[in-house]
């Protein structure tokens, strides 16, 4: 589905919301929380927290509907689950805890195909604990802007909406992000470019 | 994907602008100048040739990293939805904090300014909103110069007759209405039906009637009706000065006519012929007479116009604006921190 086609069916769903019908709201959860919690996972590197700040997200939505004037429900909820994730980030920090142990554990992992042989997977395993070390070695808003560009496909204006600040400072986070991973990743570098 | 073209690094590899590099490959618009440099660092120099072919690889690795599945369905039950919805205070102040209502704030800040500049111009008007006695001598308003208080009344009540009997003057060319206000004091039934506040002046009145008498025989003088207008301000307690007697029969008839009519709070003129009919002196008929004052010098006695209005018209402007600004502070406490 191209953006205009999602975005008139986000408008229509909001409006039938915004006329009191629940399920037109809950229509619209269904289609993004996989979305939202995926994002802010990565940004957060934390599922417990991610899962209340799209919890959180879901609610602002709700309560601000009026407030949404288009043209994409999706960038406007990125922006509330953004803000809601570096809030609940925030207060972590305030409550320092454990370091979560679940980018570790593979249980969560996706299986590996079967025509990869055990030092493949073995390889493909330290690629994704390289990545996760080195996303969290760099700064949050780094991290923010390489994820909505990188893999949400966000560009420059978007991010730079979402996060409420010029498309330069989006395009110096991105920049800098991506030259502070790659030098984090330099030692291993070899089997990503393979 | 190929690997970084086997080029040595340059000897001043750390002092390349990597972020130029980066923004070569973003593929970010450059300045000409600029273009070129990125360009010659990737061509001459090996490791900025590495770090541009790395730089794609780090991002679509970034975009492969797996995620942990969601283990929550966030899906809002009614009661969820209900609670959310608030009050409807609560929705009430959401809506005056939607982008719309913008331009609520500013209209309520210049509304409060207008209604405290109104408020400030009513009271600098140039007469303050009253009748300024330095500027007319004749022109005292006795109104609320007049004490109201029983005491104050009694204090007041001998300086009554002398103003009257100043008043005389005047009325002597009407002695067929004085005599009969004077056979009306004389009336005991009359002078019980009278309301307190006048008790004290039906005796001035007698004596009026006689002092019309005597200004017939011609005891009222010119200086003698400016001494006891002066004393009369002393005793009322209003500023007089700068008052000087009056210096024609013209004025000391308008100060006489203002202090005869308000000083007793009856009008003998007006009085005079219903006494005749044997009428009685009410409340009311007590109240008529600063309105028939007024309407014989409106100017002079005029203090309902536009400075009080001003007052009270920004006084409502005020309250009004400082009421939305409350309204306005209310809605930004209220407004989720999380929506944009």
């Amino acid at each position: 589905m191209d953006r205009a086609a999602e975005n008139a069916r986000d408008q229509a769903l909001v409006t039938a919301a915004l006329g009191g019908e629940l399920e037109a709201f809950n229509q619209l959860v269904t289609l993004y929380q996989d979305y939202l919690f995926s994002m802010t996972v990565r940004v957060v590197r934390d599922p417990d927290i991610s899962e209340e700040a799209v919890q959180e997200a879901f609610f602002s939505a709700y309560r601000n509907l009026e407030r949404f004037s288009g043209p994409s429900f999706r960038a406007w909820l990125t922006r509330i689950a953004i803000n809601a994730a570096r809030d609940m980030l925030r207060k972590r920090k305030r409550r320092p805890s454990e370091p979560y142990p679940e980018w570790e554990d593979d249980a969560w992992q996706p299986p590996a195909p079967a025509s990869e042989g055990p030092e493949q997977v073995s390889l493909a395993k330290q690629q994704r604990a390289a990545i996760a070390r080195c996303m969290e070695g760099i700064s949050e808003d780094q991290r923010a802007a390489i994820v909505l560009y990188d893999v949400q496909g966000f560009g420059y204006p978007e991010i730079a909406a979402i996060t409420n600040v010029s498309v330069g400072t989006v395009k110096s986070r991105i920049h800098r992000g991506r030259l502070a991973l790659r030098d984090c990743l330099a030692p291993l570098m070899e089997p990503f470019r393979g | 994907m190929s690997g970084p073209r086997p080029l040595p690094p340059a000897a001043d590899h750390e002092r390349h602008d990597a972020l130029l590099v980066a923004q070569l490959v973003a593929g970010d618009p450059l300045e000409p100048e600029q273009m070129s440099e990125a360009q010659r660092l990737v061509a001459d120099c090996g490791a900025c040739a590495a770090l541009a072919a790395d730089l794609p690889v780090v991002a679509r690795a970034v975009a492969q990293e797996p995620v942990p599945p969601r283990r929550r369905d966030h899906r809002l039950s009614p009661e969820q939805a209900e609670r959310l919805r608030g009050n409807a205070l609560t929705r009430l102040l959401r809506r005056f904090s939607l982008p719309s209502s913008r331009a609520f704030q500013p209209a309520a800040a210049g509304v409060l300014s207008i209604g405290l500049l109104l408020v400030v111009a009513g009271y600098a008007w140039p007469d303050g909103g009253t009748v300024s006695v330095q500027a007319e001598p004749n022109l005292i308003d006795w109104r609320t110069a007049m004490p109201s208080s029983p005491a104050a009344e009694a204090e007041v009540a001998p300086v009554a007759p002398s103003l009257i009997e100043a008043g005389a003057a005047r009325d002597a060319e009407a002695p067929d209405a004085l005599d009969g206000a004077a056979e009306a004091m004389e009336d005991p039934e009359f002078a019980e039906s009278l309301p307190r506040s006048q008790a004290g002046t039906s005796e001035g009145l007698a004596q009026k009637s006689g002092a019309g008498q005597d200004a017939a025989e011609g005891d009222v003088t010119e200086s003698n009706l400016a001494e006891s207008y002066l004393a009369g301000s002393a005793e009322l307690g209003v500023a007089a000065d700068g008052i000087e007697p009056p210096a024609d029969d013209e004025a000391a008839d308008a100060a006489v006519s203002v202090a005869d009519e308000d000083a007793t709070g009856l009008s003998p003129r007006a009085l005079a012929p219903d006494d005749a009919r044997g009428r009685d002196v009410t409340a009311e008929d007590s109240a008529e007479s600063p309105a028939s004052v007024a309407s014989a010098s409106p100017e002079a006695l005029d203090d309902g116009g536009p400075p009080e209005l001003l007052v009270v018209l920004g006084l409502l402007l005020a309250l009004a604006g400082g009421g939305l600004l409350l309204v306005g502070w209310l809605a930004r406490r209220a407004r989720d921190p999380l929506a944009p």
